[in-house]
């Protein structure tokens, strides 16, 4: 009977993956090309490349499949999990902080795209000289902001990215953990670079980085991604009013709706705008398993048939420079206008301190209770448990 | 000899389920620590945020107990000892909430306690924030509540009536009575219930994932943050063992407990006083707490269906979340439904096999058996063995592409210690005279458990089945750190819509939750008793 039982389990254990997977859309055999990138890419009002590229490249449906991830850090992580036995392609949506990491994982095969001469130089070389990864659009982080009655009262000539720090502005305010989502990360990044660091000259000396952030973290809503920042503002319960996005945010609604209601607001230091510079680029896996057919996405993607997309469903500037800008963009702060910051912290310094930065932001962000009223609850709580505990392990001792 | 290869062959699956998807991945846990070095427990130590969270993890965990109990202390003893209408409707409706998934009760708080929630709406100058040290309390509390109380009204239940009668011959006063009657009879039901609230507390993660908001992290969600946000396995693997070796002492000190009650376990029926308003009311009152935020759930539910039903059918079926879920509706209440099966067939035919073992030993090896399948994958969060498959079976296509079956064995893990008790506790009831009456007629091992066990066993198997489908049905940290995509559950998309403040879906389908789990209590209670301790 032992031999009846043991080849029952052995049926089971060969059966589960049979059950389990059986669930599965799309079967591995029926994909020619695997693509992981974020869930906001070209998805407002909605371009779907993968069906696109499809009928480009001559492909049967669905040959093409799409990981939607929630931010770029899952895109790495993902990556980093499957390095030895790489299940995607290509990686889109890392931008020119996370290269960086990506390279020092050698997650990334370099490639050229055919068609390299139609993009900005200055973003290829903002991003990666090498080609590591392909730079197909660019934008500039801002705070974005509904123009209601209180960002009214913001006069964005003065603006300083201290005066967010005020209770009312932090109430209002929504920003993305840097942790996860890049244009988070390029925030942090523009307050080192404004604030300045051990070796970063400061342009803006009236607070430290750090202390910025320990401030900040009094009331201000973090969330784990830009898409869940923007269903946020939009949520009227919430009433939430200006978010971490970029300076082309406005062009949204102006484009779609004719709605002007929406404004972005960077810092000026002597009359001039600052901002970061975010480049988001497409890279090939080291090892593809299509490597061809990753090589054509890479060339279709900065083509301008896939770049004339970016505007009006990505917002955010096209990395090919024959794409013509719509009208409707002609309101938001000029790209020409805004120094960036970038140029403050070189890629090096970048890629020593980027996880030593991160690891002070949380120190920041977490230390900054700076509601007293909060802090003496819970030191109070904790002198409180120490007390009951104490009881506890006396009056067990007493009654055994 | 002979004996230990055929244990080995009836529990072939379980060994090699228990090696390949928990302790070899553990083991390279601990061999990834071995082979840093101390470098990293040099960080941990000088690590600033490890203090802190530490701190916090232990203080959240007994300021919880402490509210829980106090509230589970009075409700237990009402409902033991006070003439109370409707007895058996407000047991049931004080243990269900246990068994929602943490996510649902999470929503419903939310919606109750948030700035734009229904306090907010009702009261001018309300100003309580419930993504807070606070709000995390109250949260675990709310939640634990259940468990308190129905663990306590045993504890109650213990105390002979004979010993407070012949005490009130003597005209013993009431301090004497609790500290020489009440007390000893609750305190084992007391400090068990302390503990698993510990534990649970302890490796906390949807809710301080989510209330925490980054400036709290229990080590659970610290773990989450190193291995998938900073990819620092190293320090991570520090943080593993502290928690397993915190987790391990506090289960070690709970079986302790549990031995000690099993022996004192007779429960006594009471002889009800006169009928007097305020217990009955705090009753209501306790009963209303637990079930308010299920309650608007359901309510923010049917109004969006009355008011817009076009609008919830849109949202269901016209896909514009598959990108944000990434799946249909129909496939995200598809997967959980998948898991919840699966992972009942396969935890019952483990344990199945366990019992079936057993029977070539006395009953005091059982308890050898089951030990290591029941106490460290007990002591091991859902984030652990997450981040351990991805350490060991992570860099193989295999994992991408069947990422579902280790998900399924994330489940199986979490249900084998619950099953485990429900179906040994069952066969411990089958009288063994008939076992020894069988094997002496030299009936075979296998029919002895086809026509005696299985048949006495029959209700505790449909316990075990559905506490595995229910515990499958709200998992979320394993399911959150392995699932992408297609394997969307119901509990990671409420994750998902909520933090988008997107509020009919996450509802509608935490609704489908509560309803899941009210008809899987409904059933349990039908067939046996709802036990909440392991």
């Amino acid at each position: 009977m032992n031999k009846q039982l043991f080849i029952l389990q052995l049926f089971l254990l060969i059966a589960s993956p049979i059950g389990t997977t059986s669930q599965s859309n799309i079967s591995s055999d029926d994909v020619s090309l695997t693509i992981y990138t974020y869930d906001s890419l070209l998805a407002d009002p909605g371009y779907q490349f993968d069906r696109a590229f499809e009928a480009y490249a001559n492909l049967p449906n669905n040959s093409v499949n799409v990981v939607f991830l929630p931010d770029a850090s899952s895109i790495l992580t993902k990556a980093n999990a499957e390095k030895d036995s790489p299940i995607a392609d290509v990686l889109i949506g890392i931008d020119n902080v996370l290269v960086n990491q990506i390279r020092e994982l050698d997650l990334l095969t370099p490639y050229q795209p055919s068609n390299s001469q139609n993009l900005n130089q200055e973003l290829v070389s903002g991003l990666a000289s090498d080609y590591l990864l392909t730079p197909y659009d660019f934008g500039v982080i801002s705070l974005w902001h509904l123009n209601n009655s209180f960002t009214n009262s913001i006069n964005a000539n003065e603006f300083q990215l201290n005066d967010i720090l005020s209770p009312d502005f932090q109430n209002q305010l929504i920003i993305q953990n840097p942790q996860l989502s890049s244009p988070g990360l390029g925030f942090l990044l523009s307050t080192i670079a404004l604030f300045g660091d051990e070796e970063i000259t400061s342009l803006d000396s009236n607070n430290e980085w750090n202390n910025f952030w320990r401030e900040l973290s009094t009331s201000t809503t973090i969330t784990s991604s830009w898409g869940d920042a923007i269903e946020l503002l939009y949520t009227e319960e919430a009433n939430k009013s200006i978010m971490v996005s970029y300076t082309t945010s406005p062009a949204y609604g102006a484009c779609l709706y004719d709605d002007t209601s929406t404004s972005a607001l960077l810092p000026i230091i002597n009359s001039e705008k600052y901002g970061w510079q975010q480049i988001e680029g497409l890279g090939i896996v080291k090892n593809s398993p299509n490597i061809d057919l990753a090589k054509l996405f890479v060339d279709w993607f900065i083509s301008d048939e896939l770049q004339s997309q970016i505007y009006l469903n990505q917002w955010m500037y096209p990395a090919n420079e024959n794409v013509v800008m719509p009208d409707c963009y002609n309101q938001i702060i000029p790209y020409n206008n805004i120094k960036p910051l970038n140029n403050q912290i070189s890629s090096d310094l970048l890629s020593e301190n980027l996880d030593n930065w991160l690891q002070q932001w949380e120190l920041a962000w977490v230390e900054g209770v700076t509601d007293t009223s909060n802090l003496n609850t819970n030191n109070w709580y904790h002198v409180l448990s120490s007390f009951i505990l104490i009881m506890i392990i006396r009056l067990n001792k007493r009654f055994k | 000899m002979s004996q230990i290869i055929s244990i080995l062959k009836t529990n072939f699956f379980l060994i090699c389920f228990l090696s390949i998807f928990f302790y070899i991945p553990l083991s390279s846990i601990f061999y990834l620590n071995l082979n840093s070095g101390m470098t990293n427990w040099v960080e941990l130590f000088n690590n600033p945020l490890f203090f802190r969270f530490l701190t916090f993890t232990i203080s959240q965990s007994i300021l919880s107990i402490i509210l829980s109990s106090s509230i589970g202390l009075i409700t237990g003893y009402f409902l033991a000892n006070s003439n109370i209408p409707f007895r058996s409707f407000f047991r049931a409706a004080l243990t269900v909430p246990f068994l929602f998934p943490p996510l649902v009760l999470l929503l419903g708080f939310v919606i109750l306690f948030d700035s734009s929630g229904i306090l907010s709406n009702l009261f001018t100058n309300y100003s309580f924030d419930p993504f807070s040290f606070n709000g995390i309390i109250i949260a675990h509390s709310l939640y634990n509540i259940s468990l308190m109380t129905r663990i306590l009204e045993s504890g109650f239940l213990s105390e002979p009536e004979s010993f407070h009668q012949l005490a009130d011959s003597l005209g013993v006063n009431k301090w004497i009575k609790f500290k020489n009657i009440t007390f000893p009879h609750i305190k084992p039901y007391f400090l068990s219930a302390i503990l698993l609230v510990f534990l649970y507390t302890f490796n906390s993660f949807a809710i301080v994932l989510i209330l925490g908001q980054v400036k709290l992290q229990t080590l659970e969600v610290m773990i989450y943050n190193q291995t998938k946000l900073r990819l620092n396995y190293d320090f991570a693997s520090s943080l593993v063992i502290i928690q397993l070796l915190l987790n391990l002492s506090i289960i070690y000190l709970y079986t302790k407990q549990t031995s000690y009650e099993t022996e004192n376990s007779a429960l006594s029926i009471k002889q009800y006083t006169q009928f007097n308003i305020w217990p009955f009311l705090f009753i209501i009152f306790i009963t209303i707490l637990t079930w308010i935020p299920f309650i608007l759930l359901f309510f923010s539910v049917i109004e969006g269906l009355i008011q817009a039903p076009s609008i919830v059918i849109d949202q269901l079926f016209s896909g514009d979340y598959d990108r944000f879920l990434g799946t249909s509706s129909s496939r995200v209440l598809l997967n959980s439904i998948i898991f919840g099966i699966f992972t009942s067939i396969f935890t019952i035919s483990m344990i199945l096999a366990l019992i079936y073992s057993s029977l070539q030993f006395n009953t005091n090896k059982i308890d050898r058996l089951t030990s290591p399948i029941i106490l460290i994958p007990m002591a091991t969060s859902a984030i652990t063995i997450s981040f351990a498959l991805i350490q060991t079976h992570g860099q193989f296509s295999f994992f991408s592409d069947f990422v579902s079956i280790y998900i399924l064995s994330a489940h199986i893990i979490a249900a084998l210690p619950f099953t485990s008790r429900v179906l040994f506790s069952s066969f411990s009831r089958v009288p063994k005279e008939f076992i020894i009456a069988a094997k002496t007629f030299g009936i075979s091992n296998f029919k002895i458990m086809y026509s005696i066990i299985m048949p006495l066993i029959k209700s505790g198997l449909l316990i075990a089945f559905l506490f595995s489908f229910a515990i499958s049905l709200g998992e979320f940290g394993a399911t959150y750190y392995l699932a992408r995509g297609e394997w969307t559950t119901l509990s990671l998309a409420i994750e998902r819509l909520f933090a988008s403040r997107n509020t009919l879906l996450p509802n509608l389908y935490a609704s489908l939750l509560v309803i899941f789990s009210l008809l899987i209590f409904w059933v349990i209670e039908k067939f046996g008793s709802v036990d909440l301790r392991l």
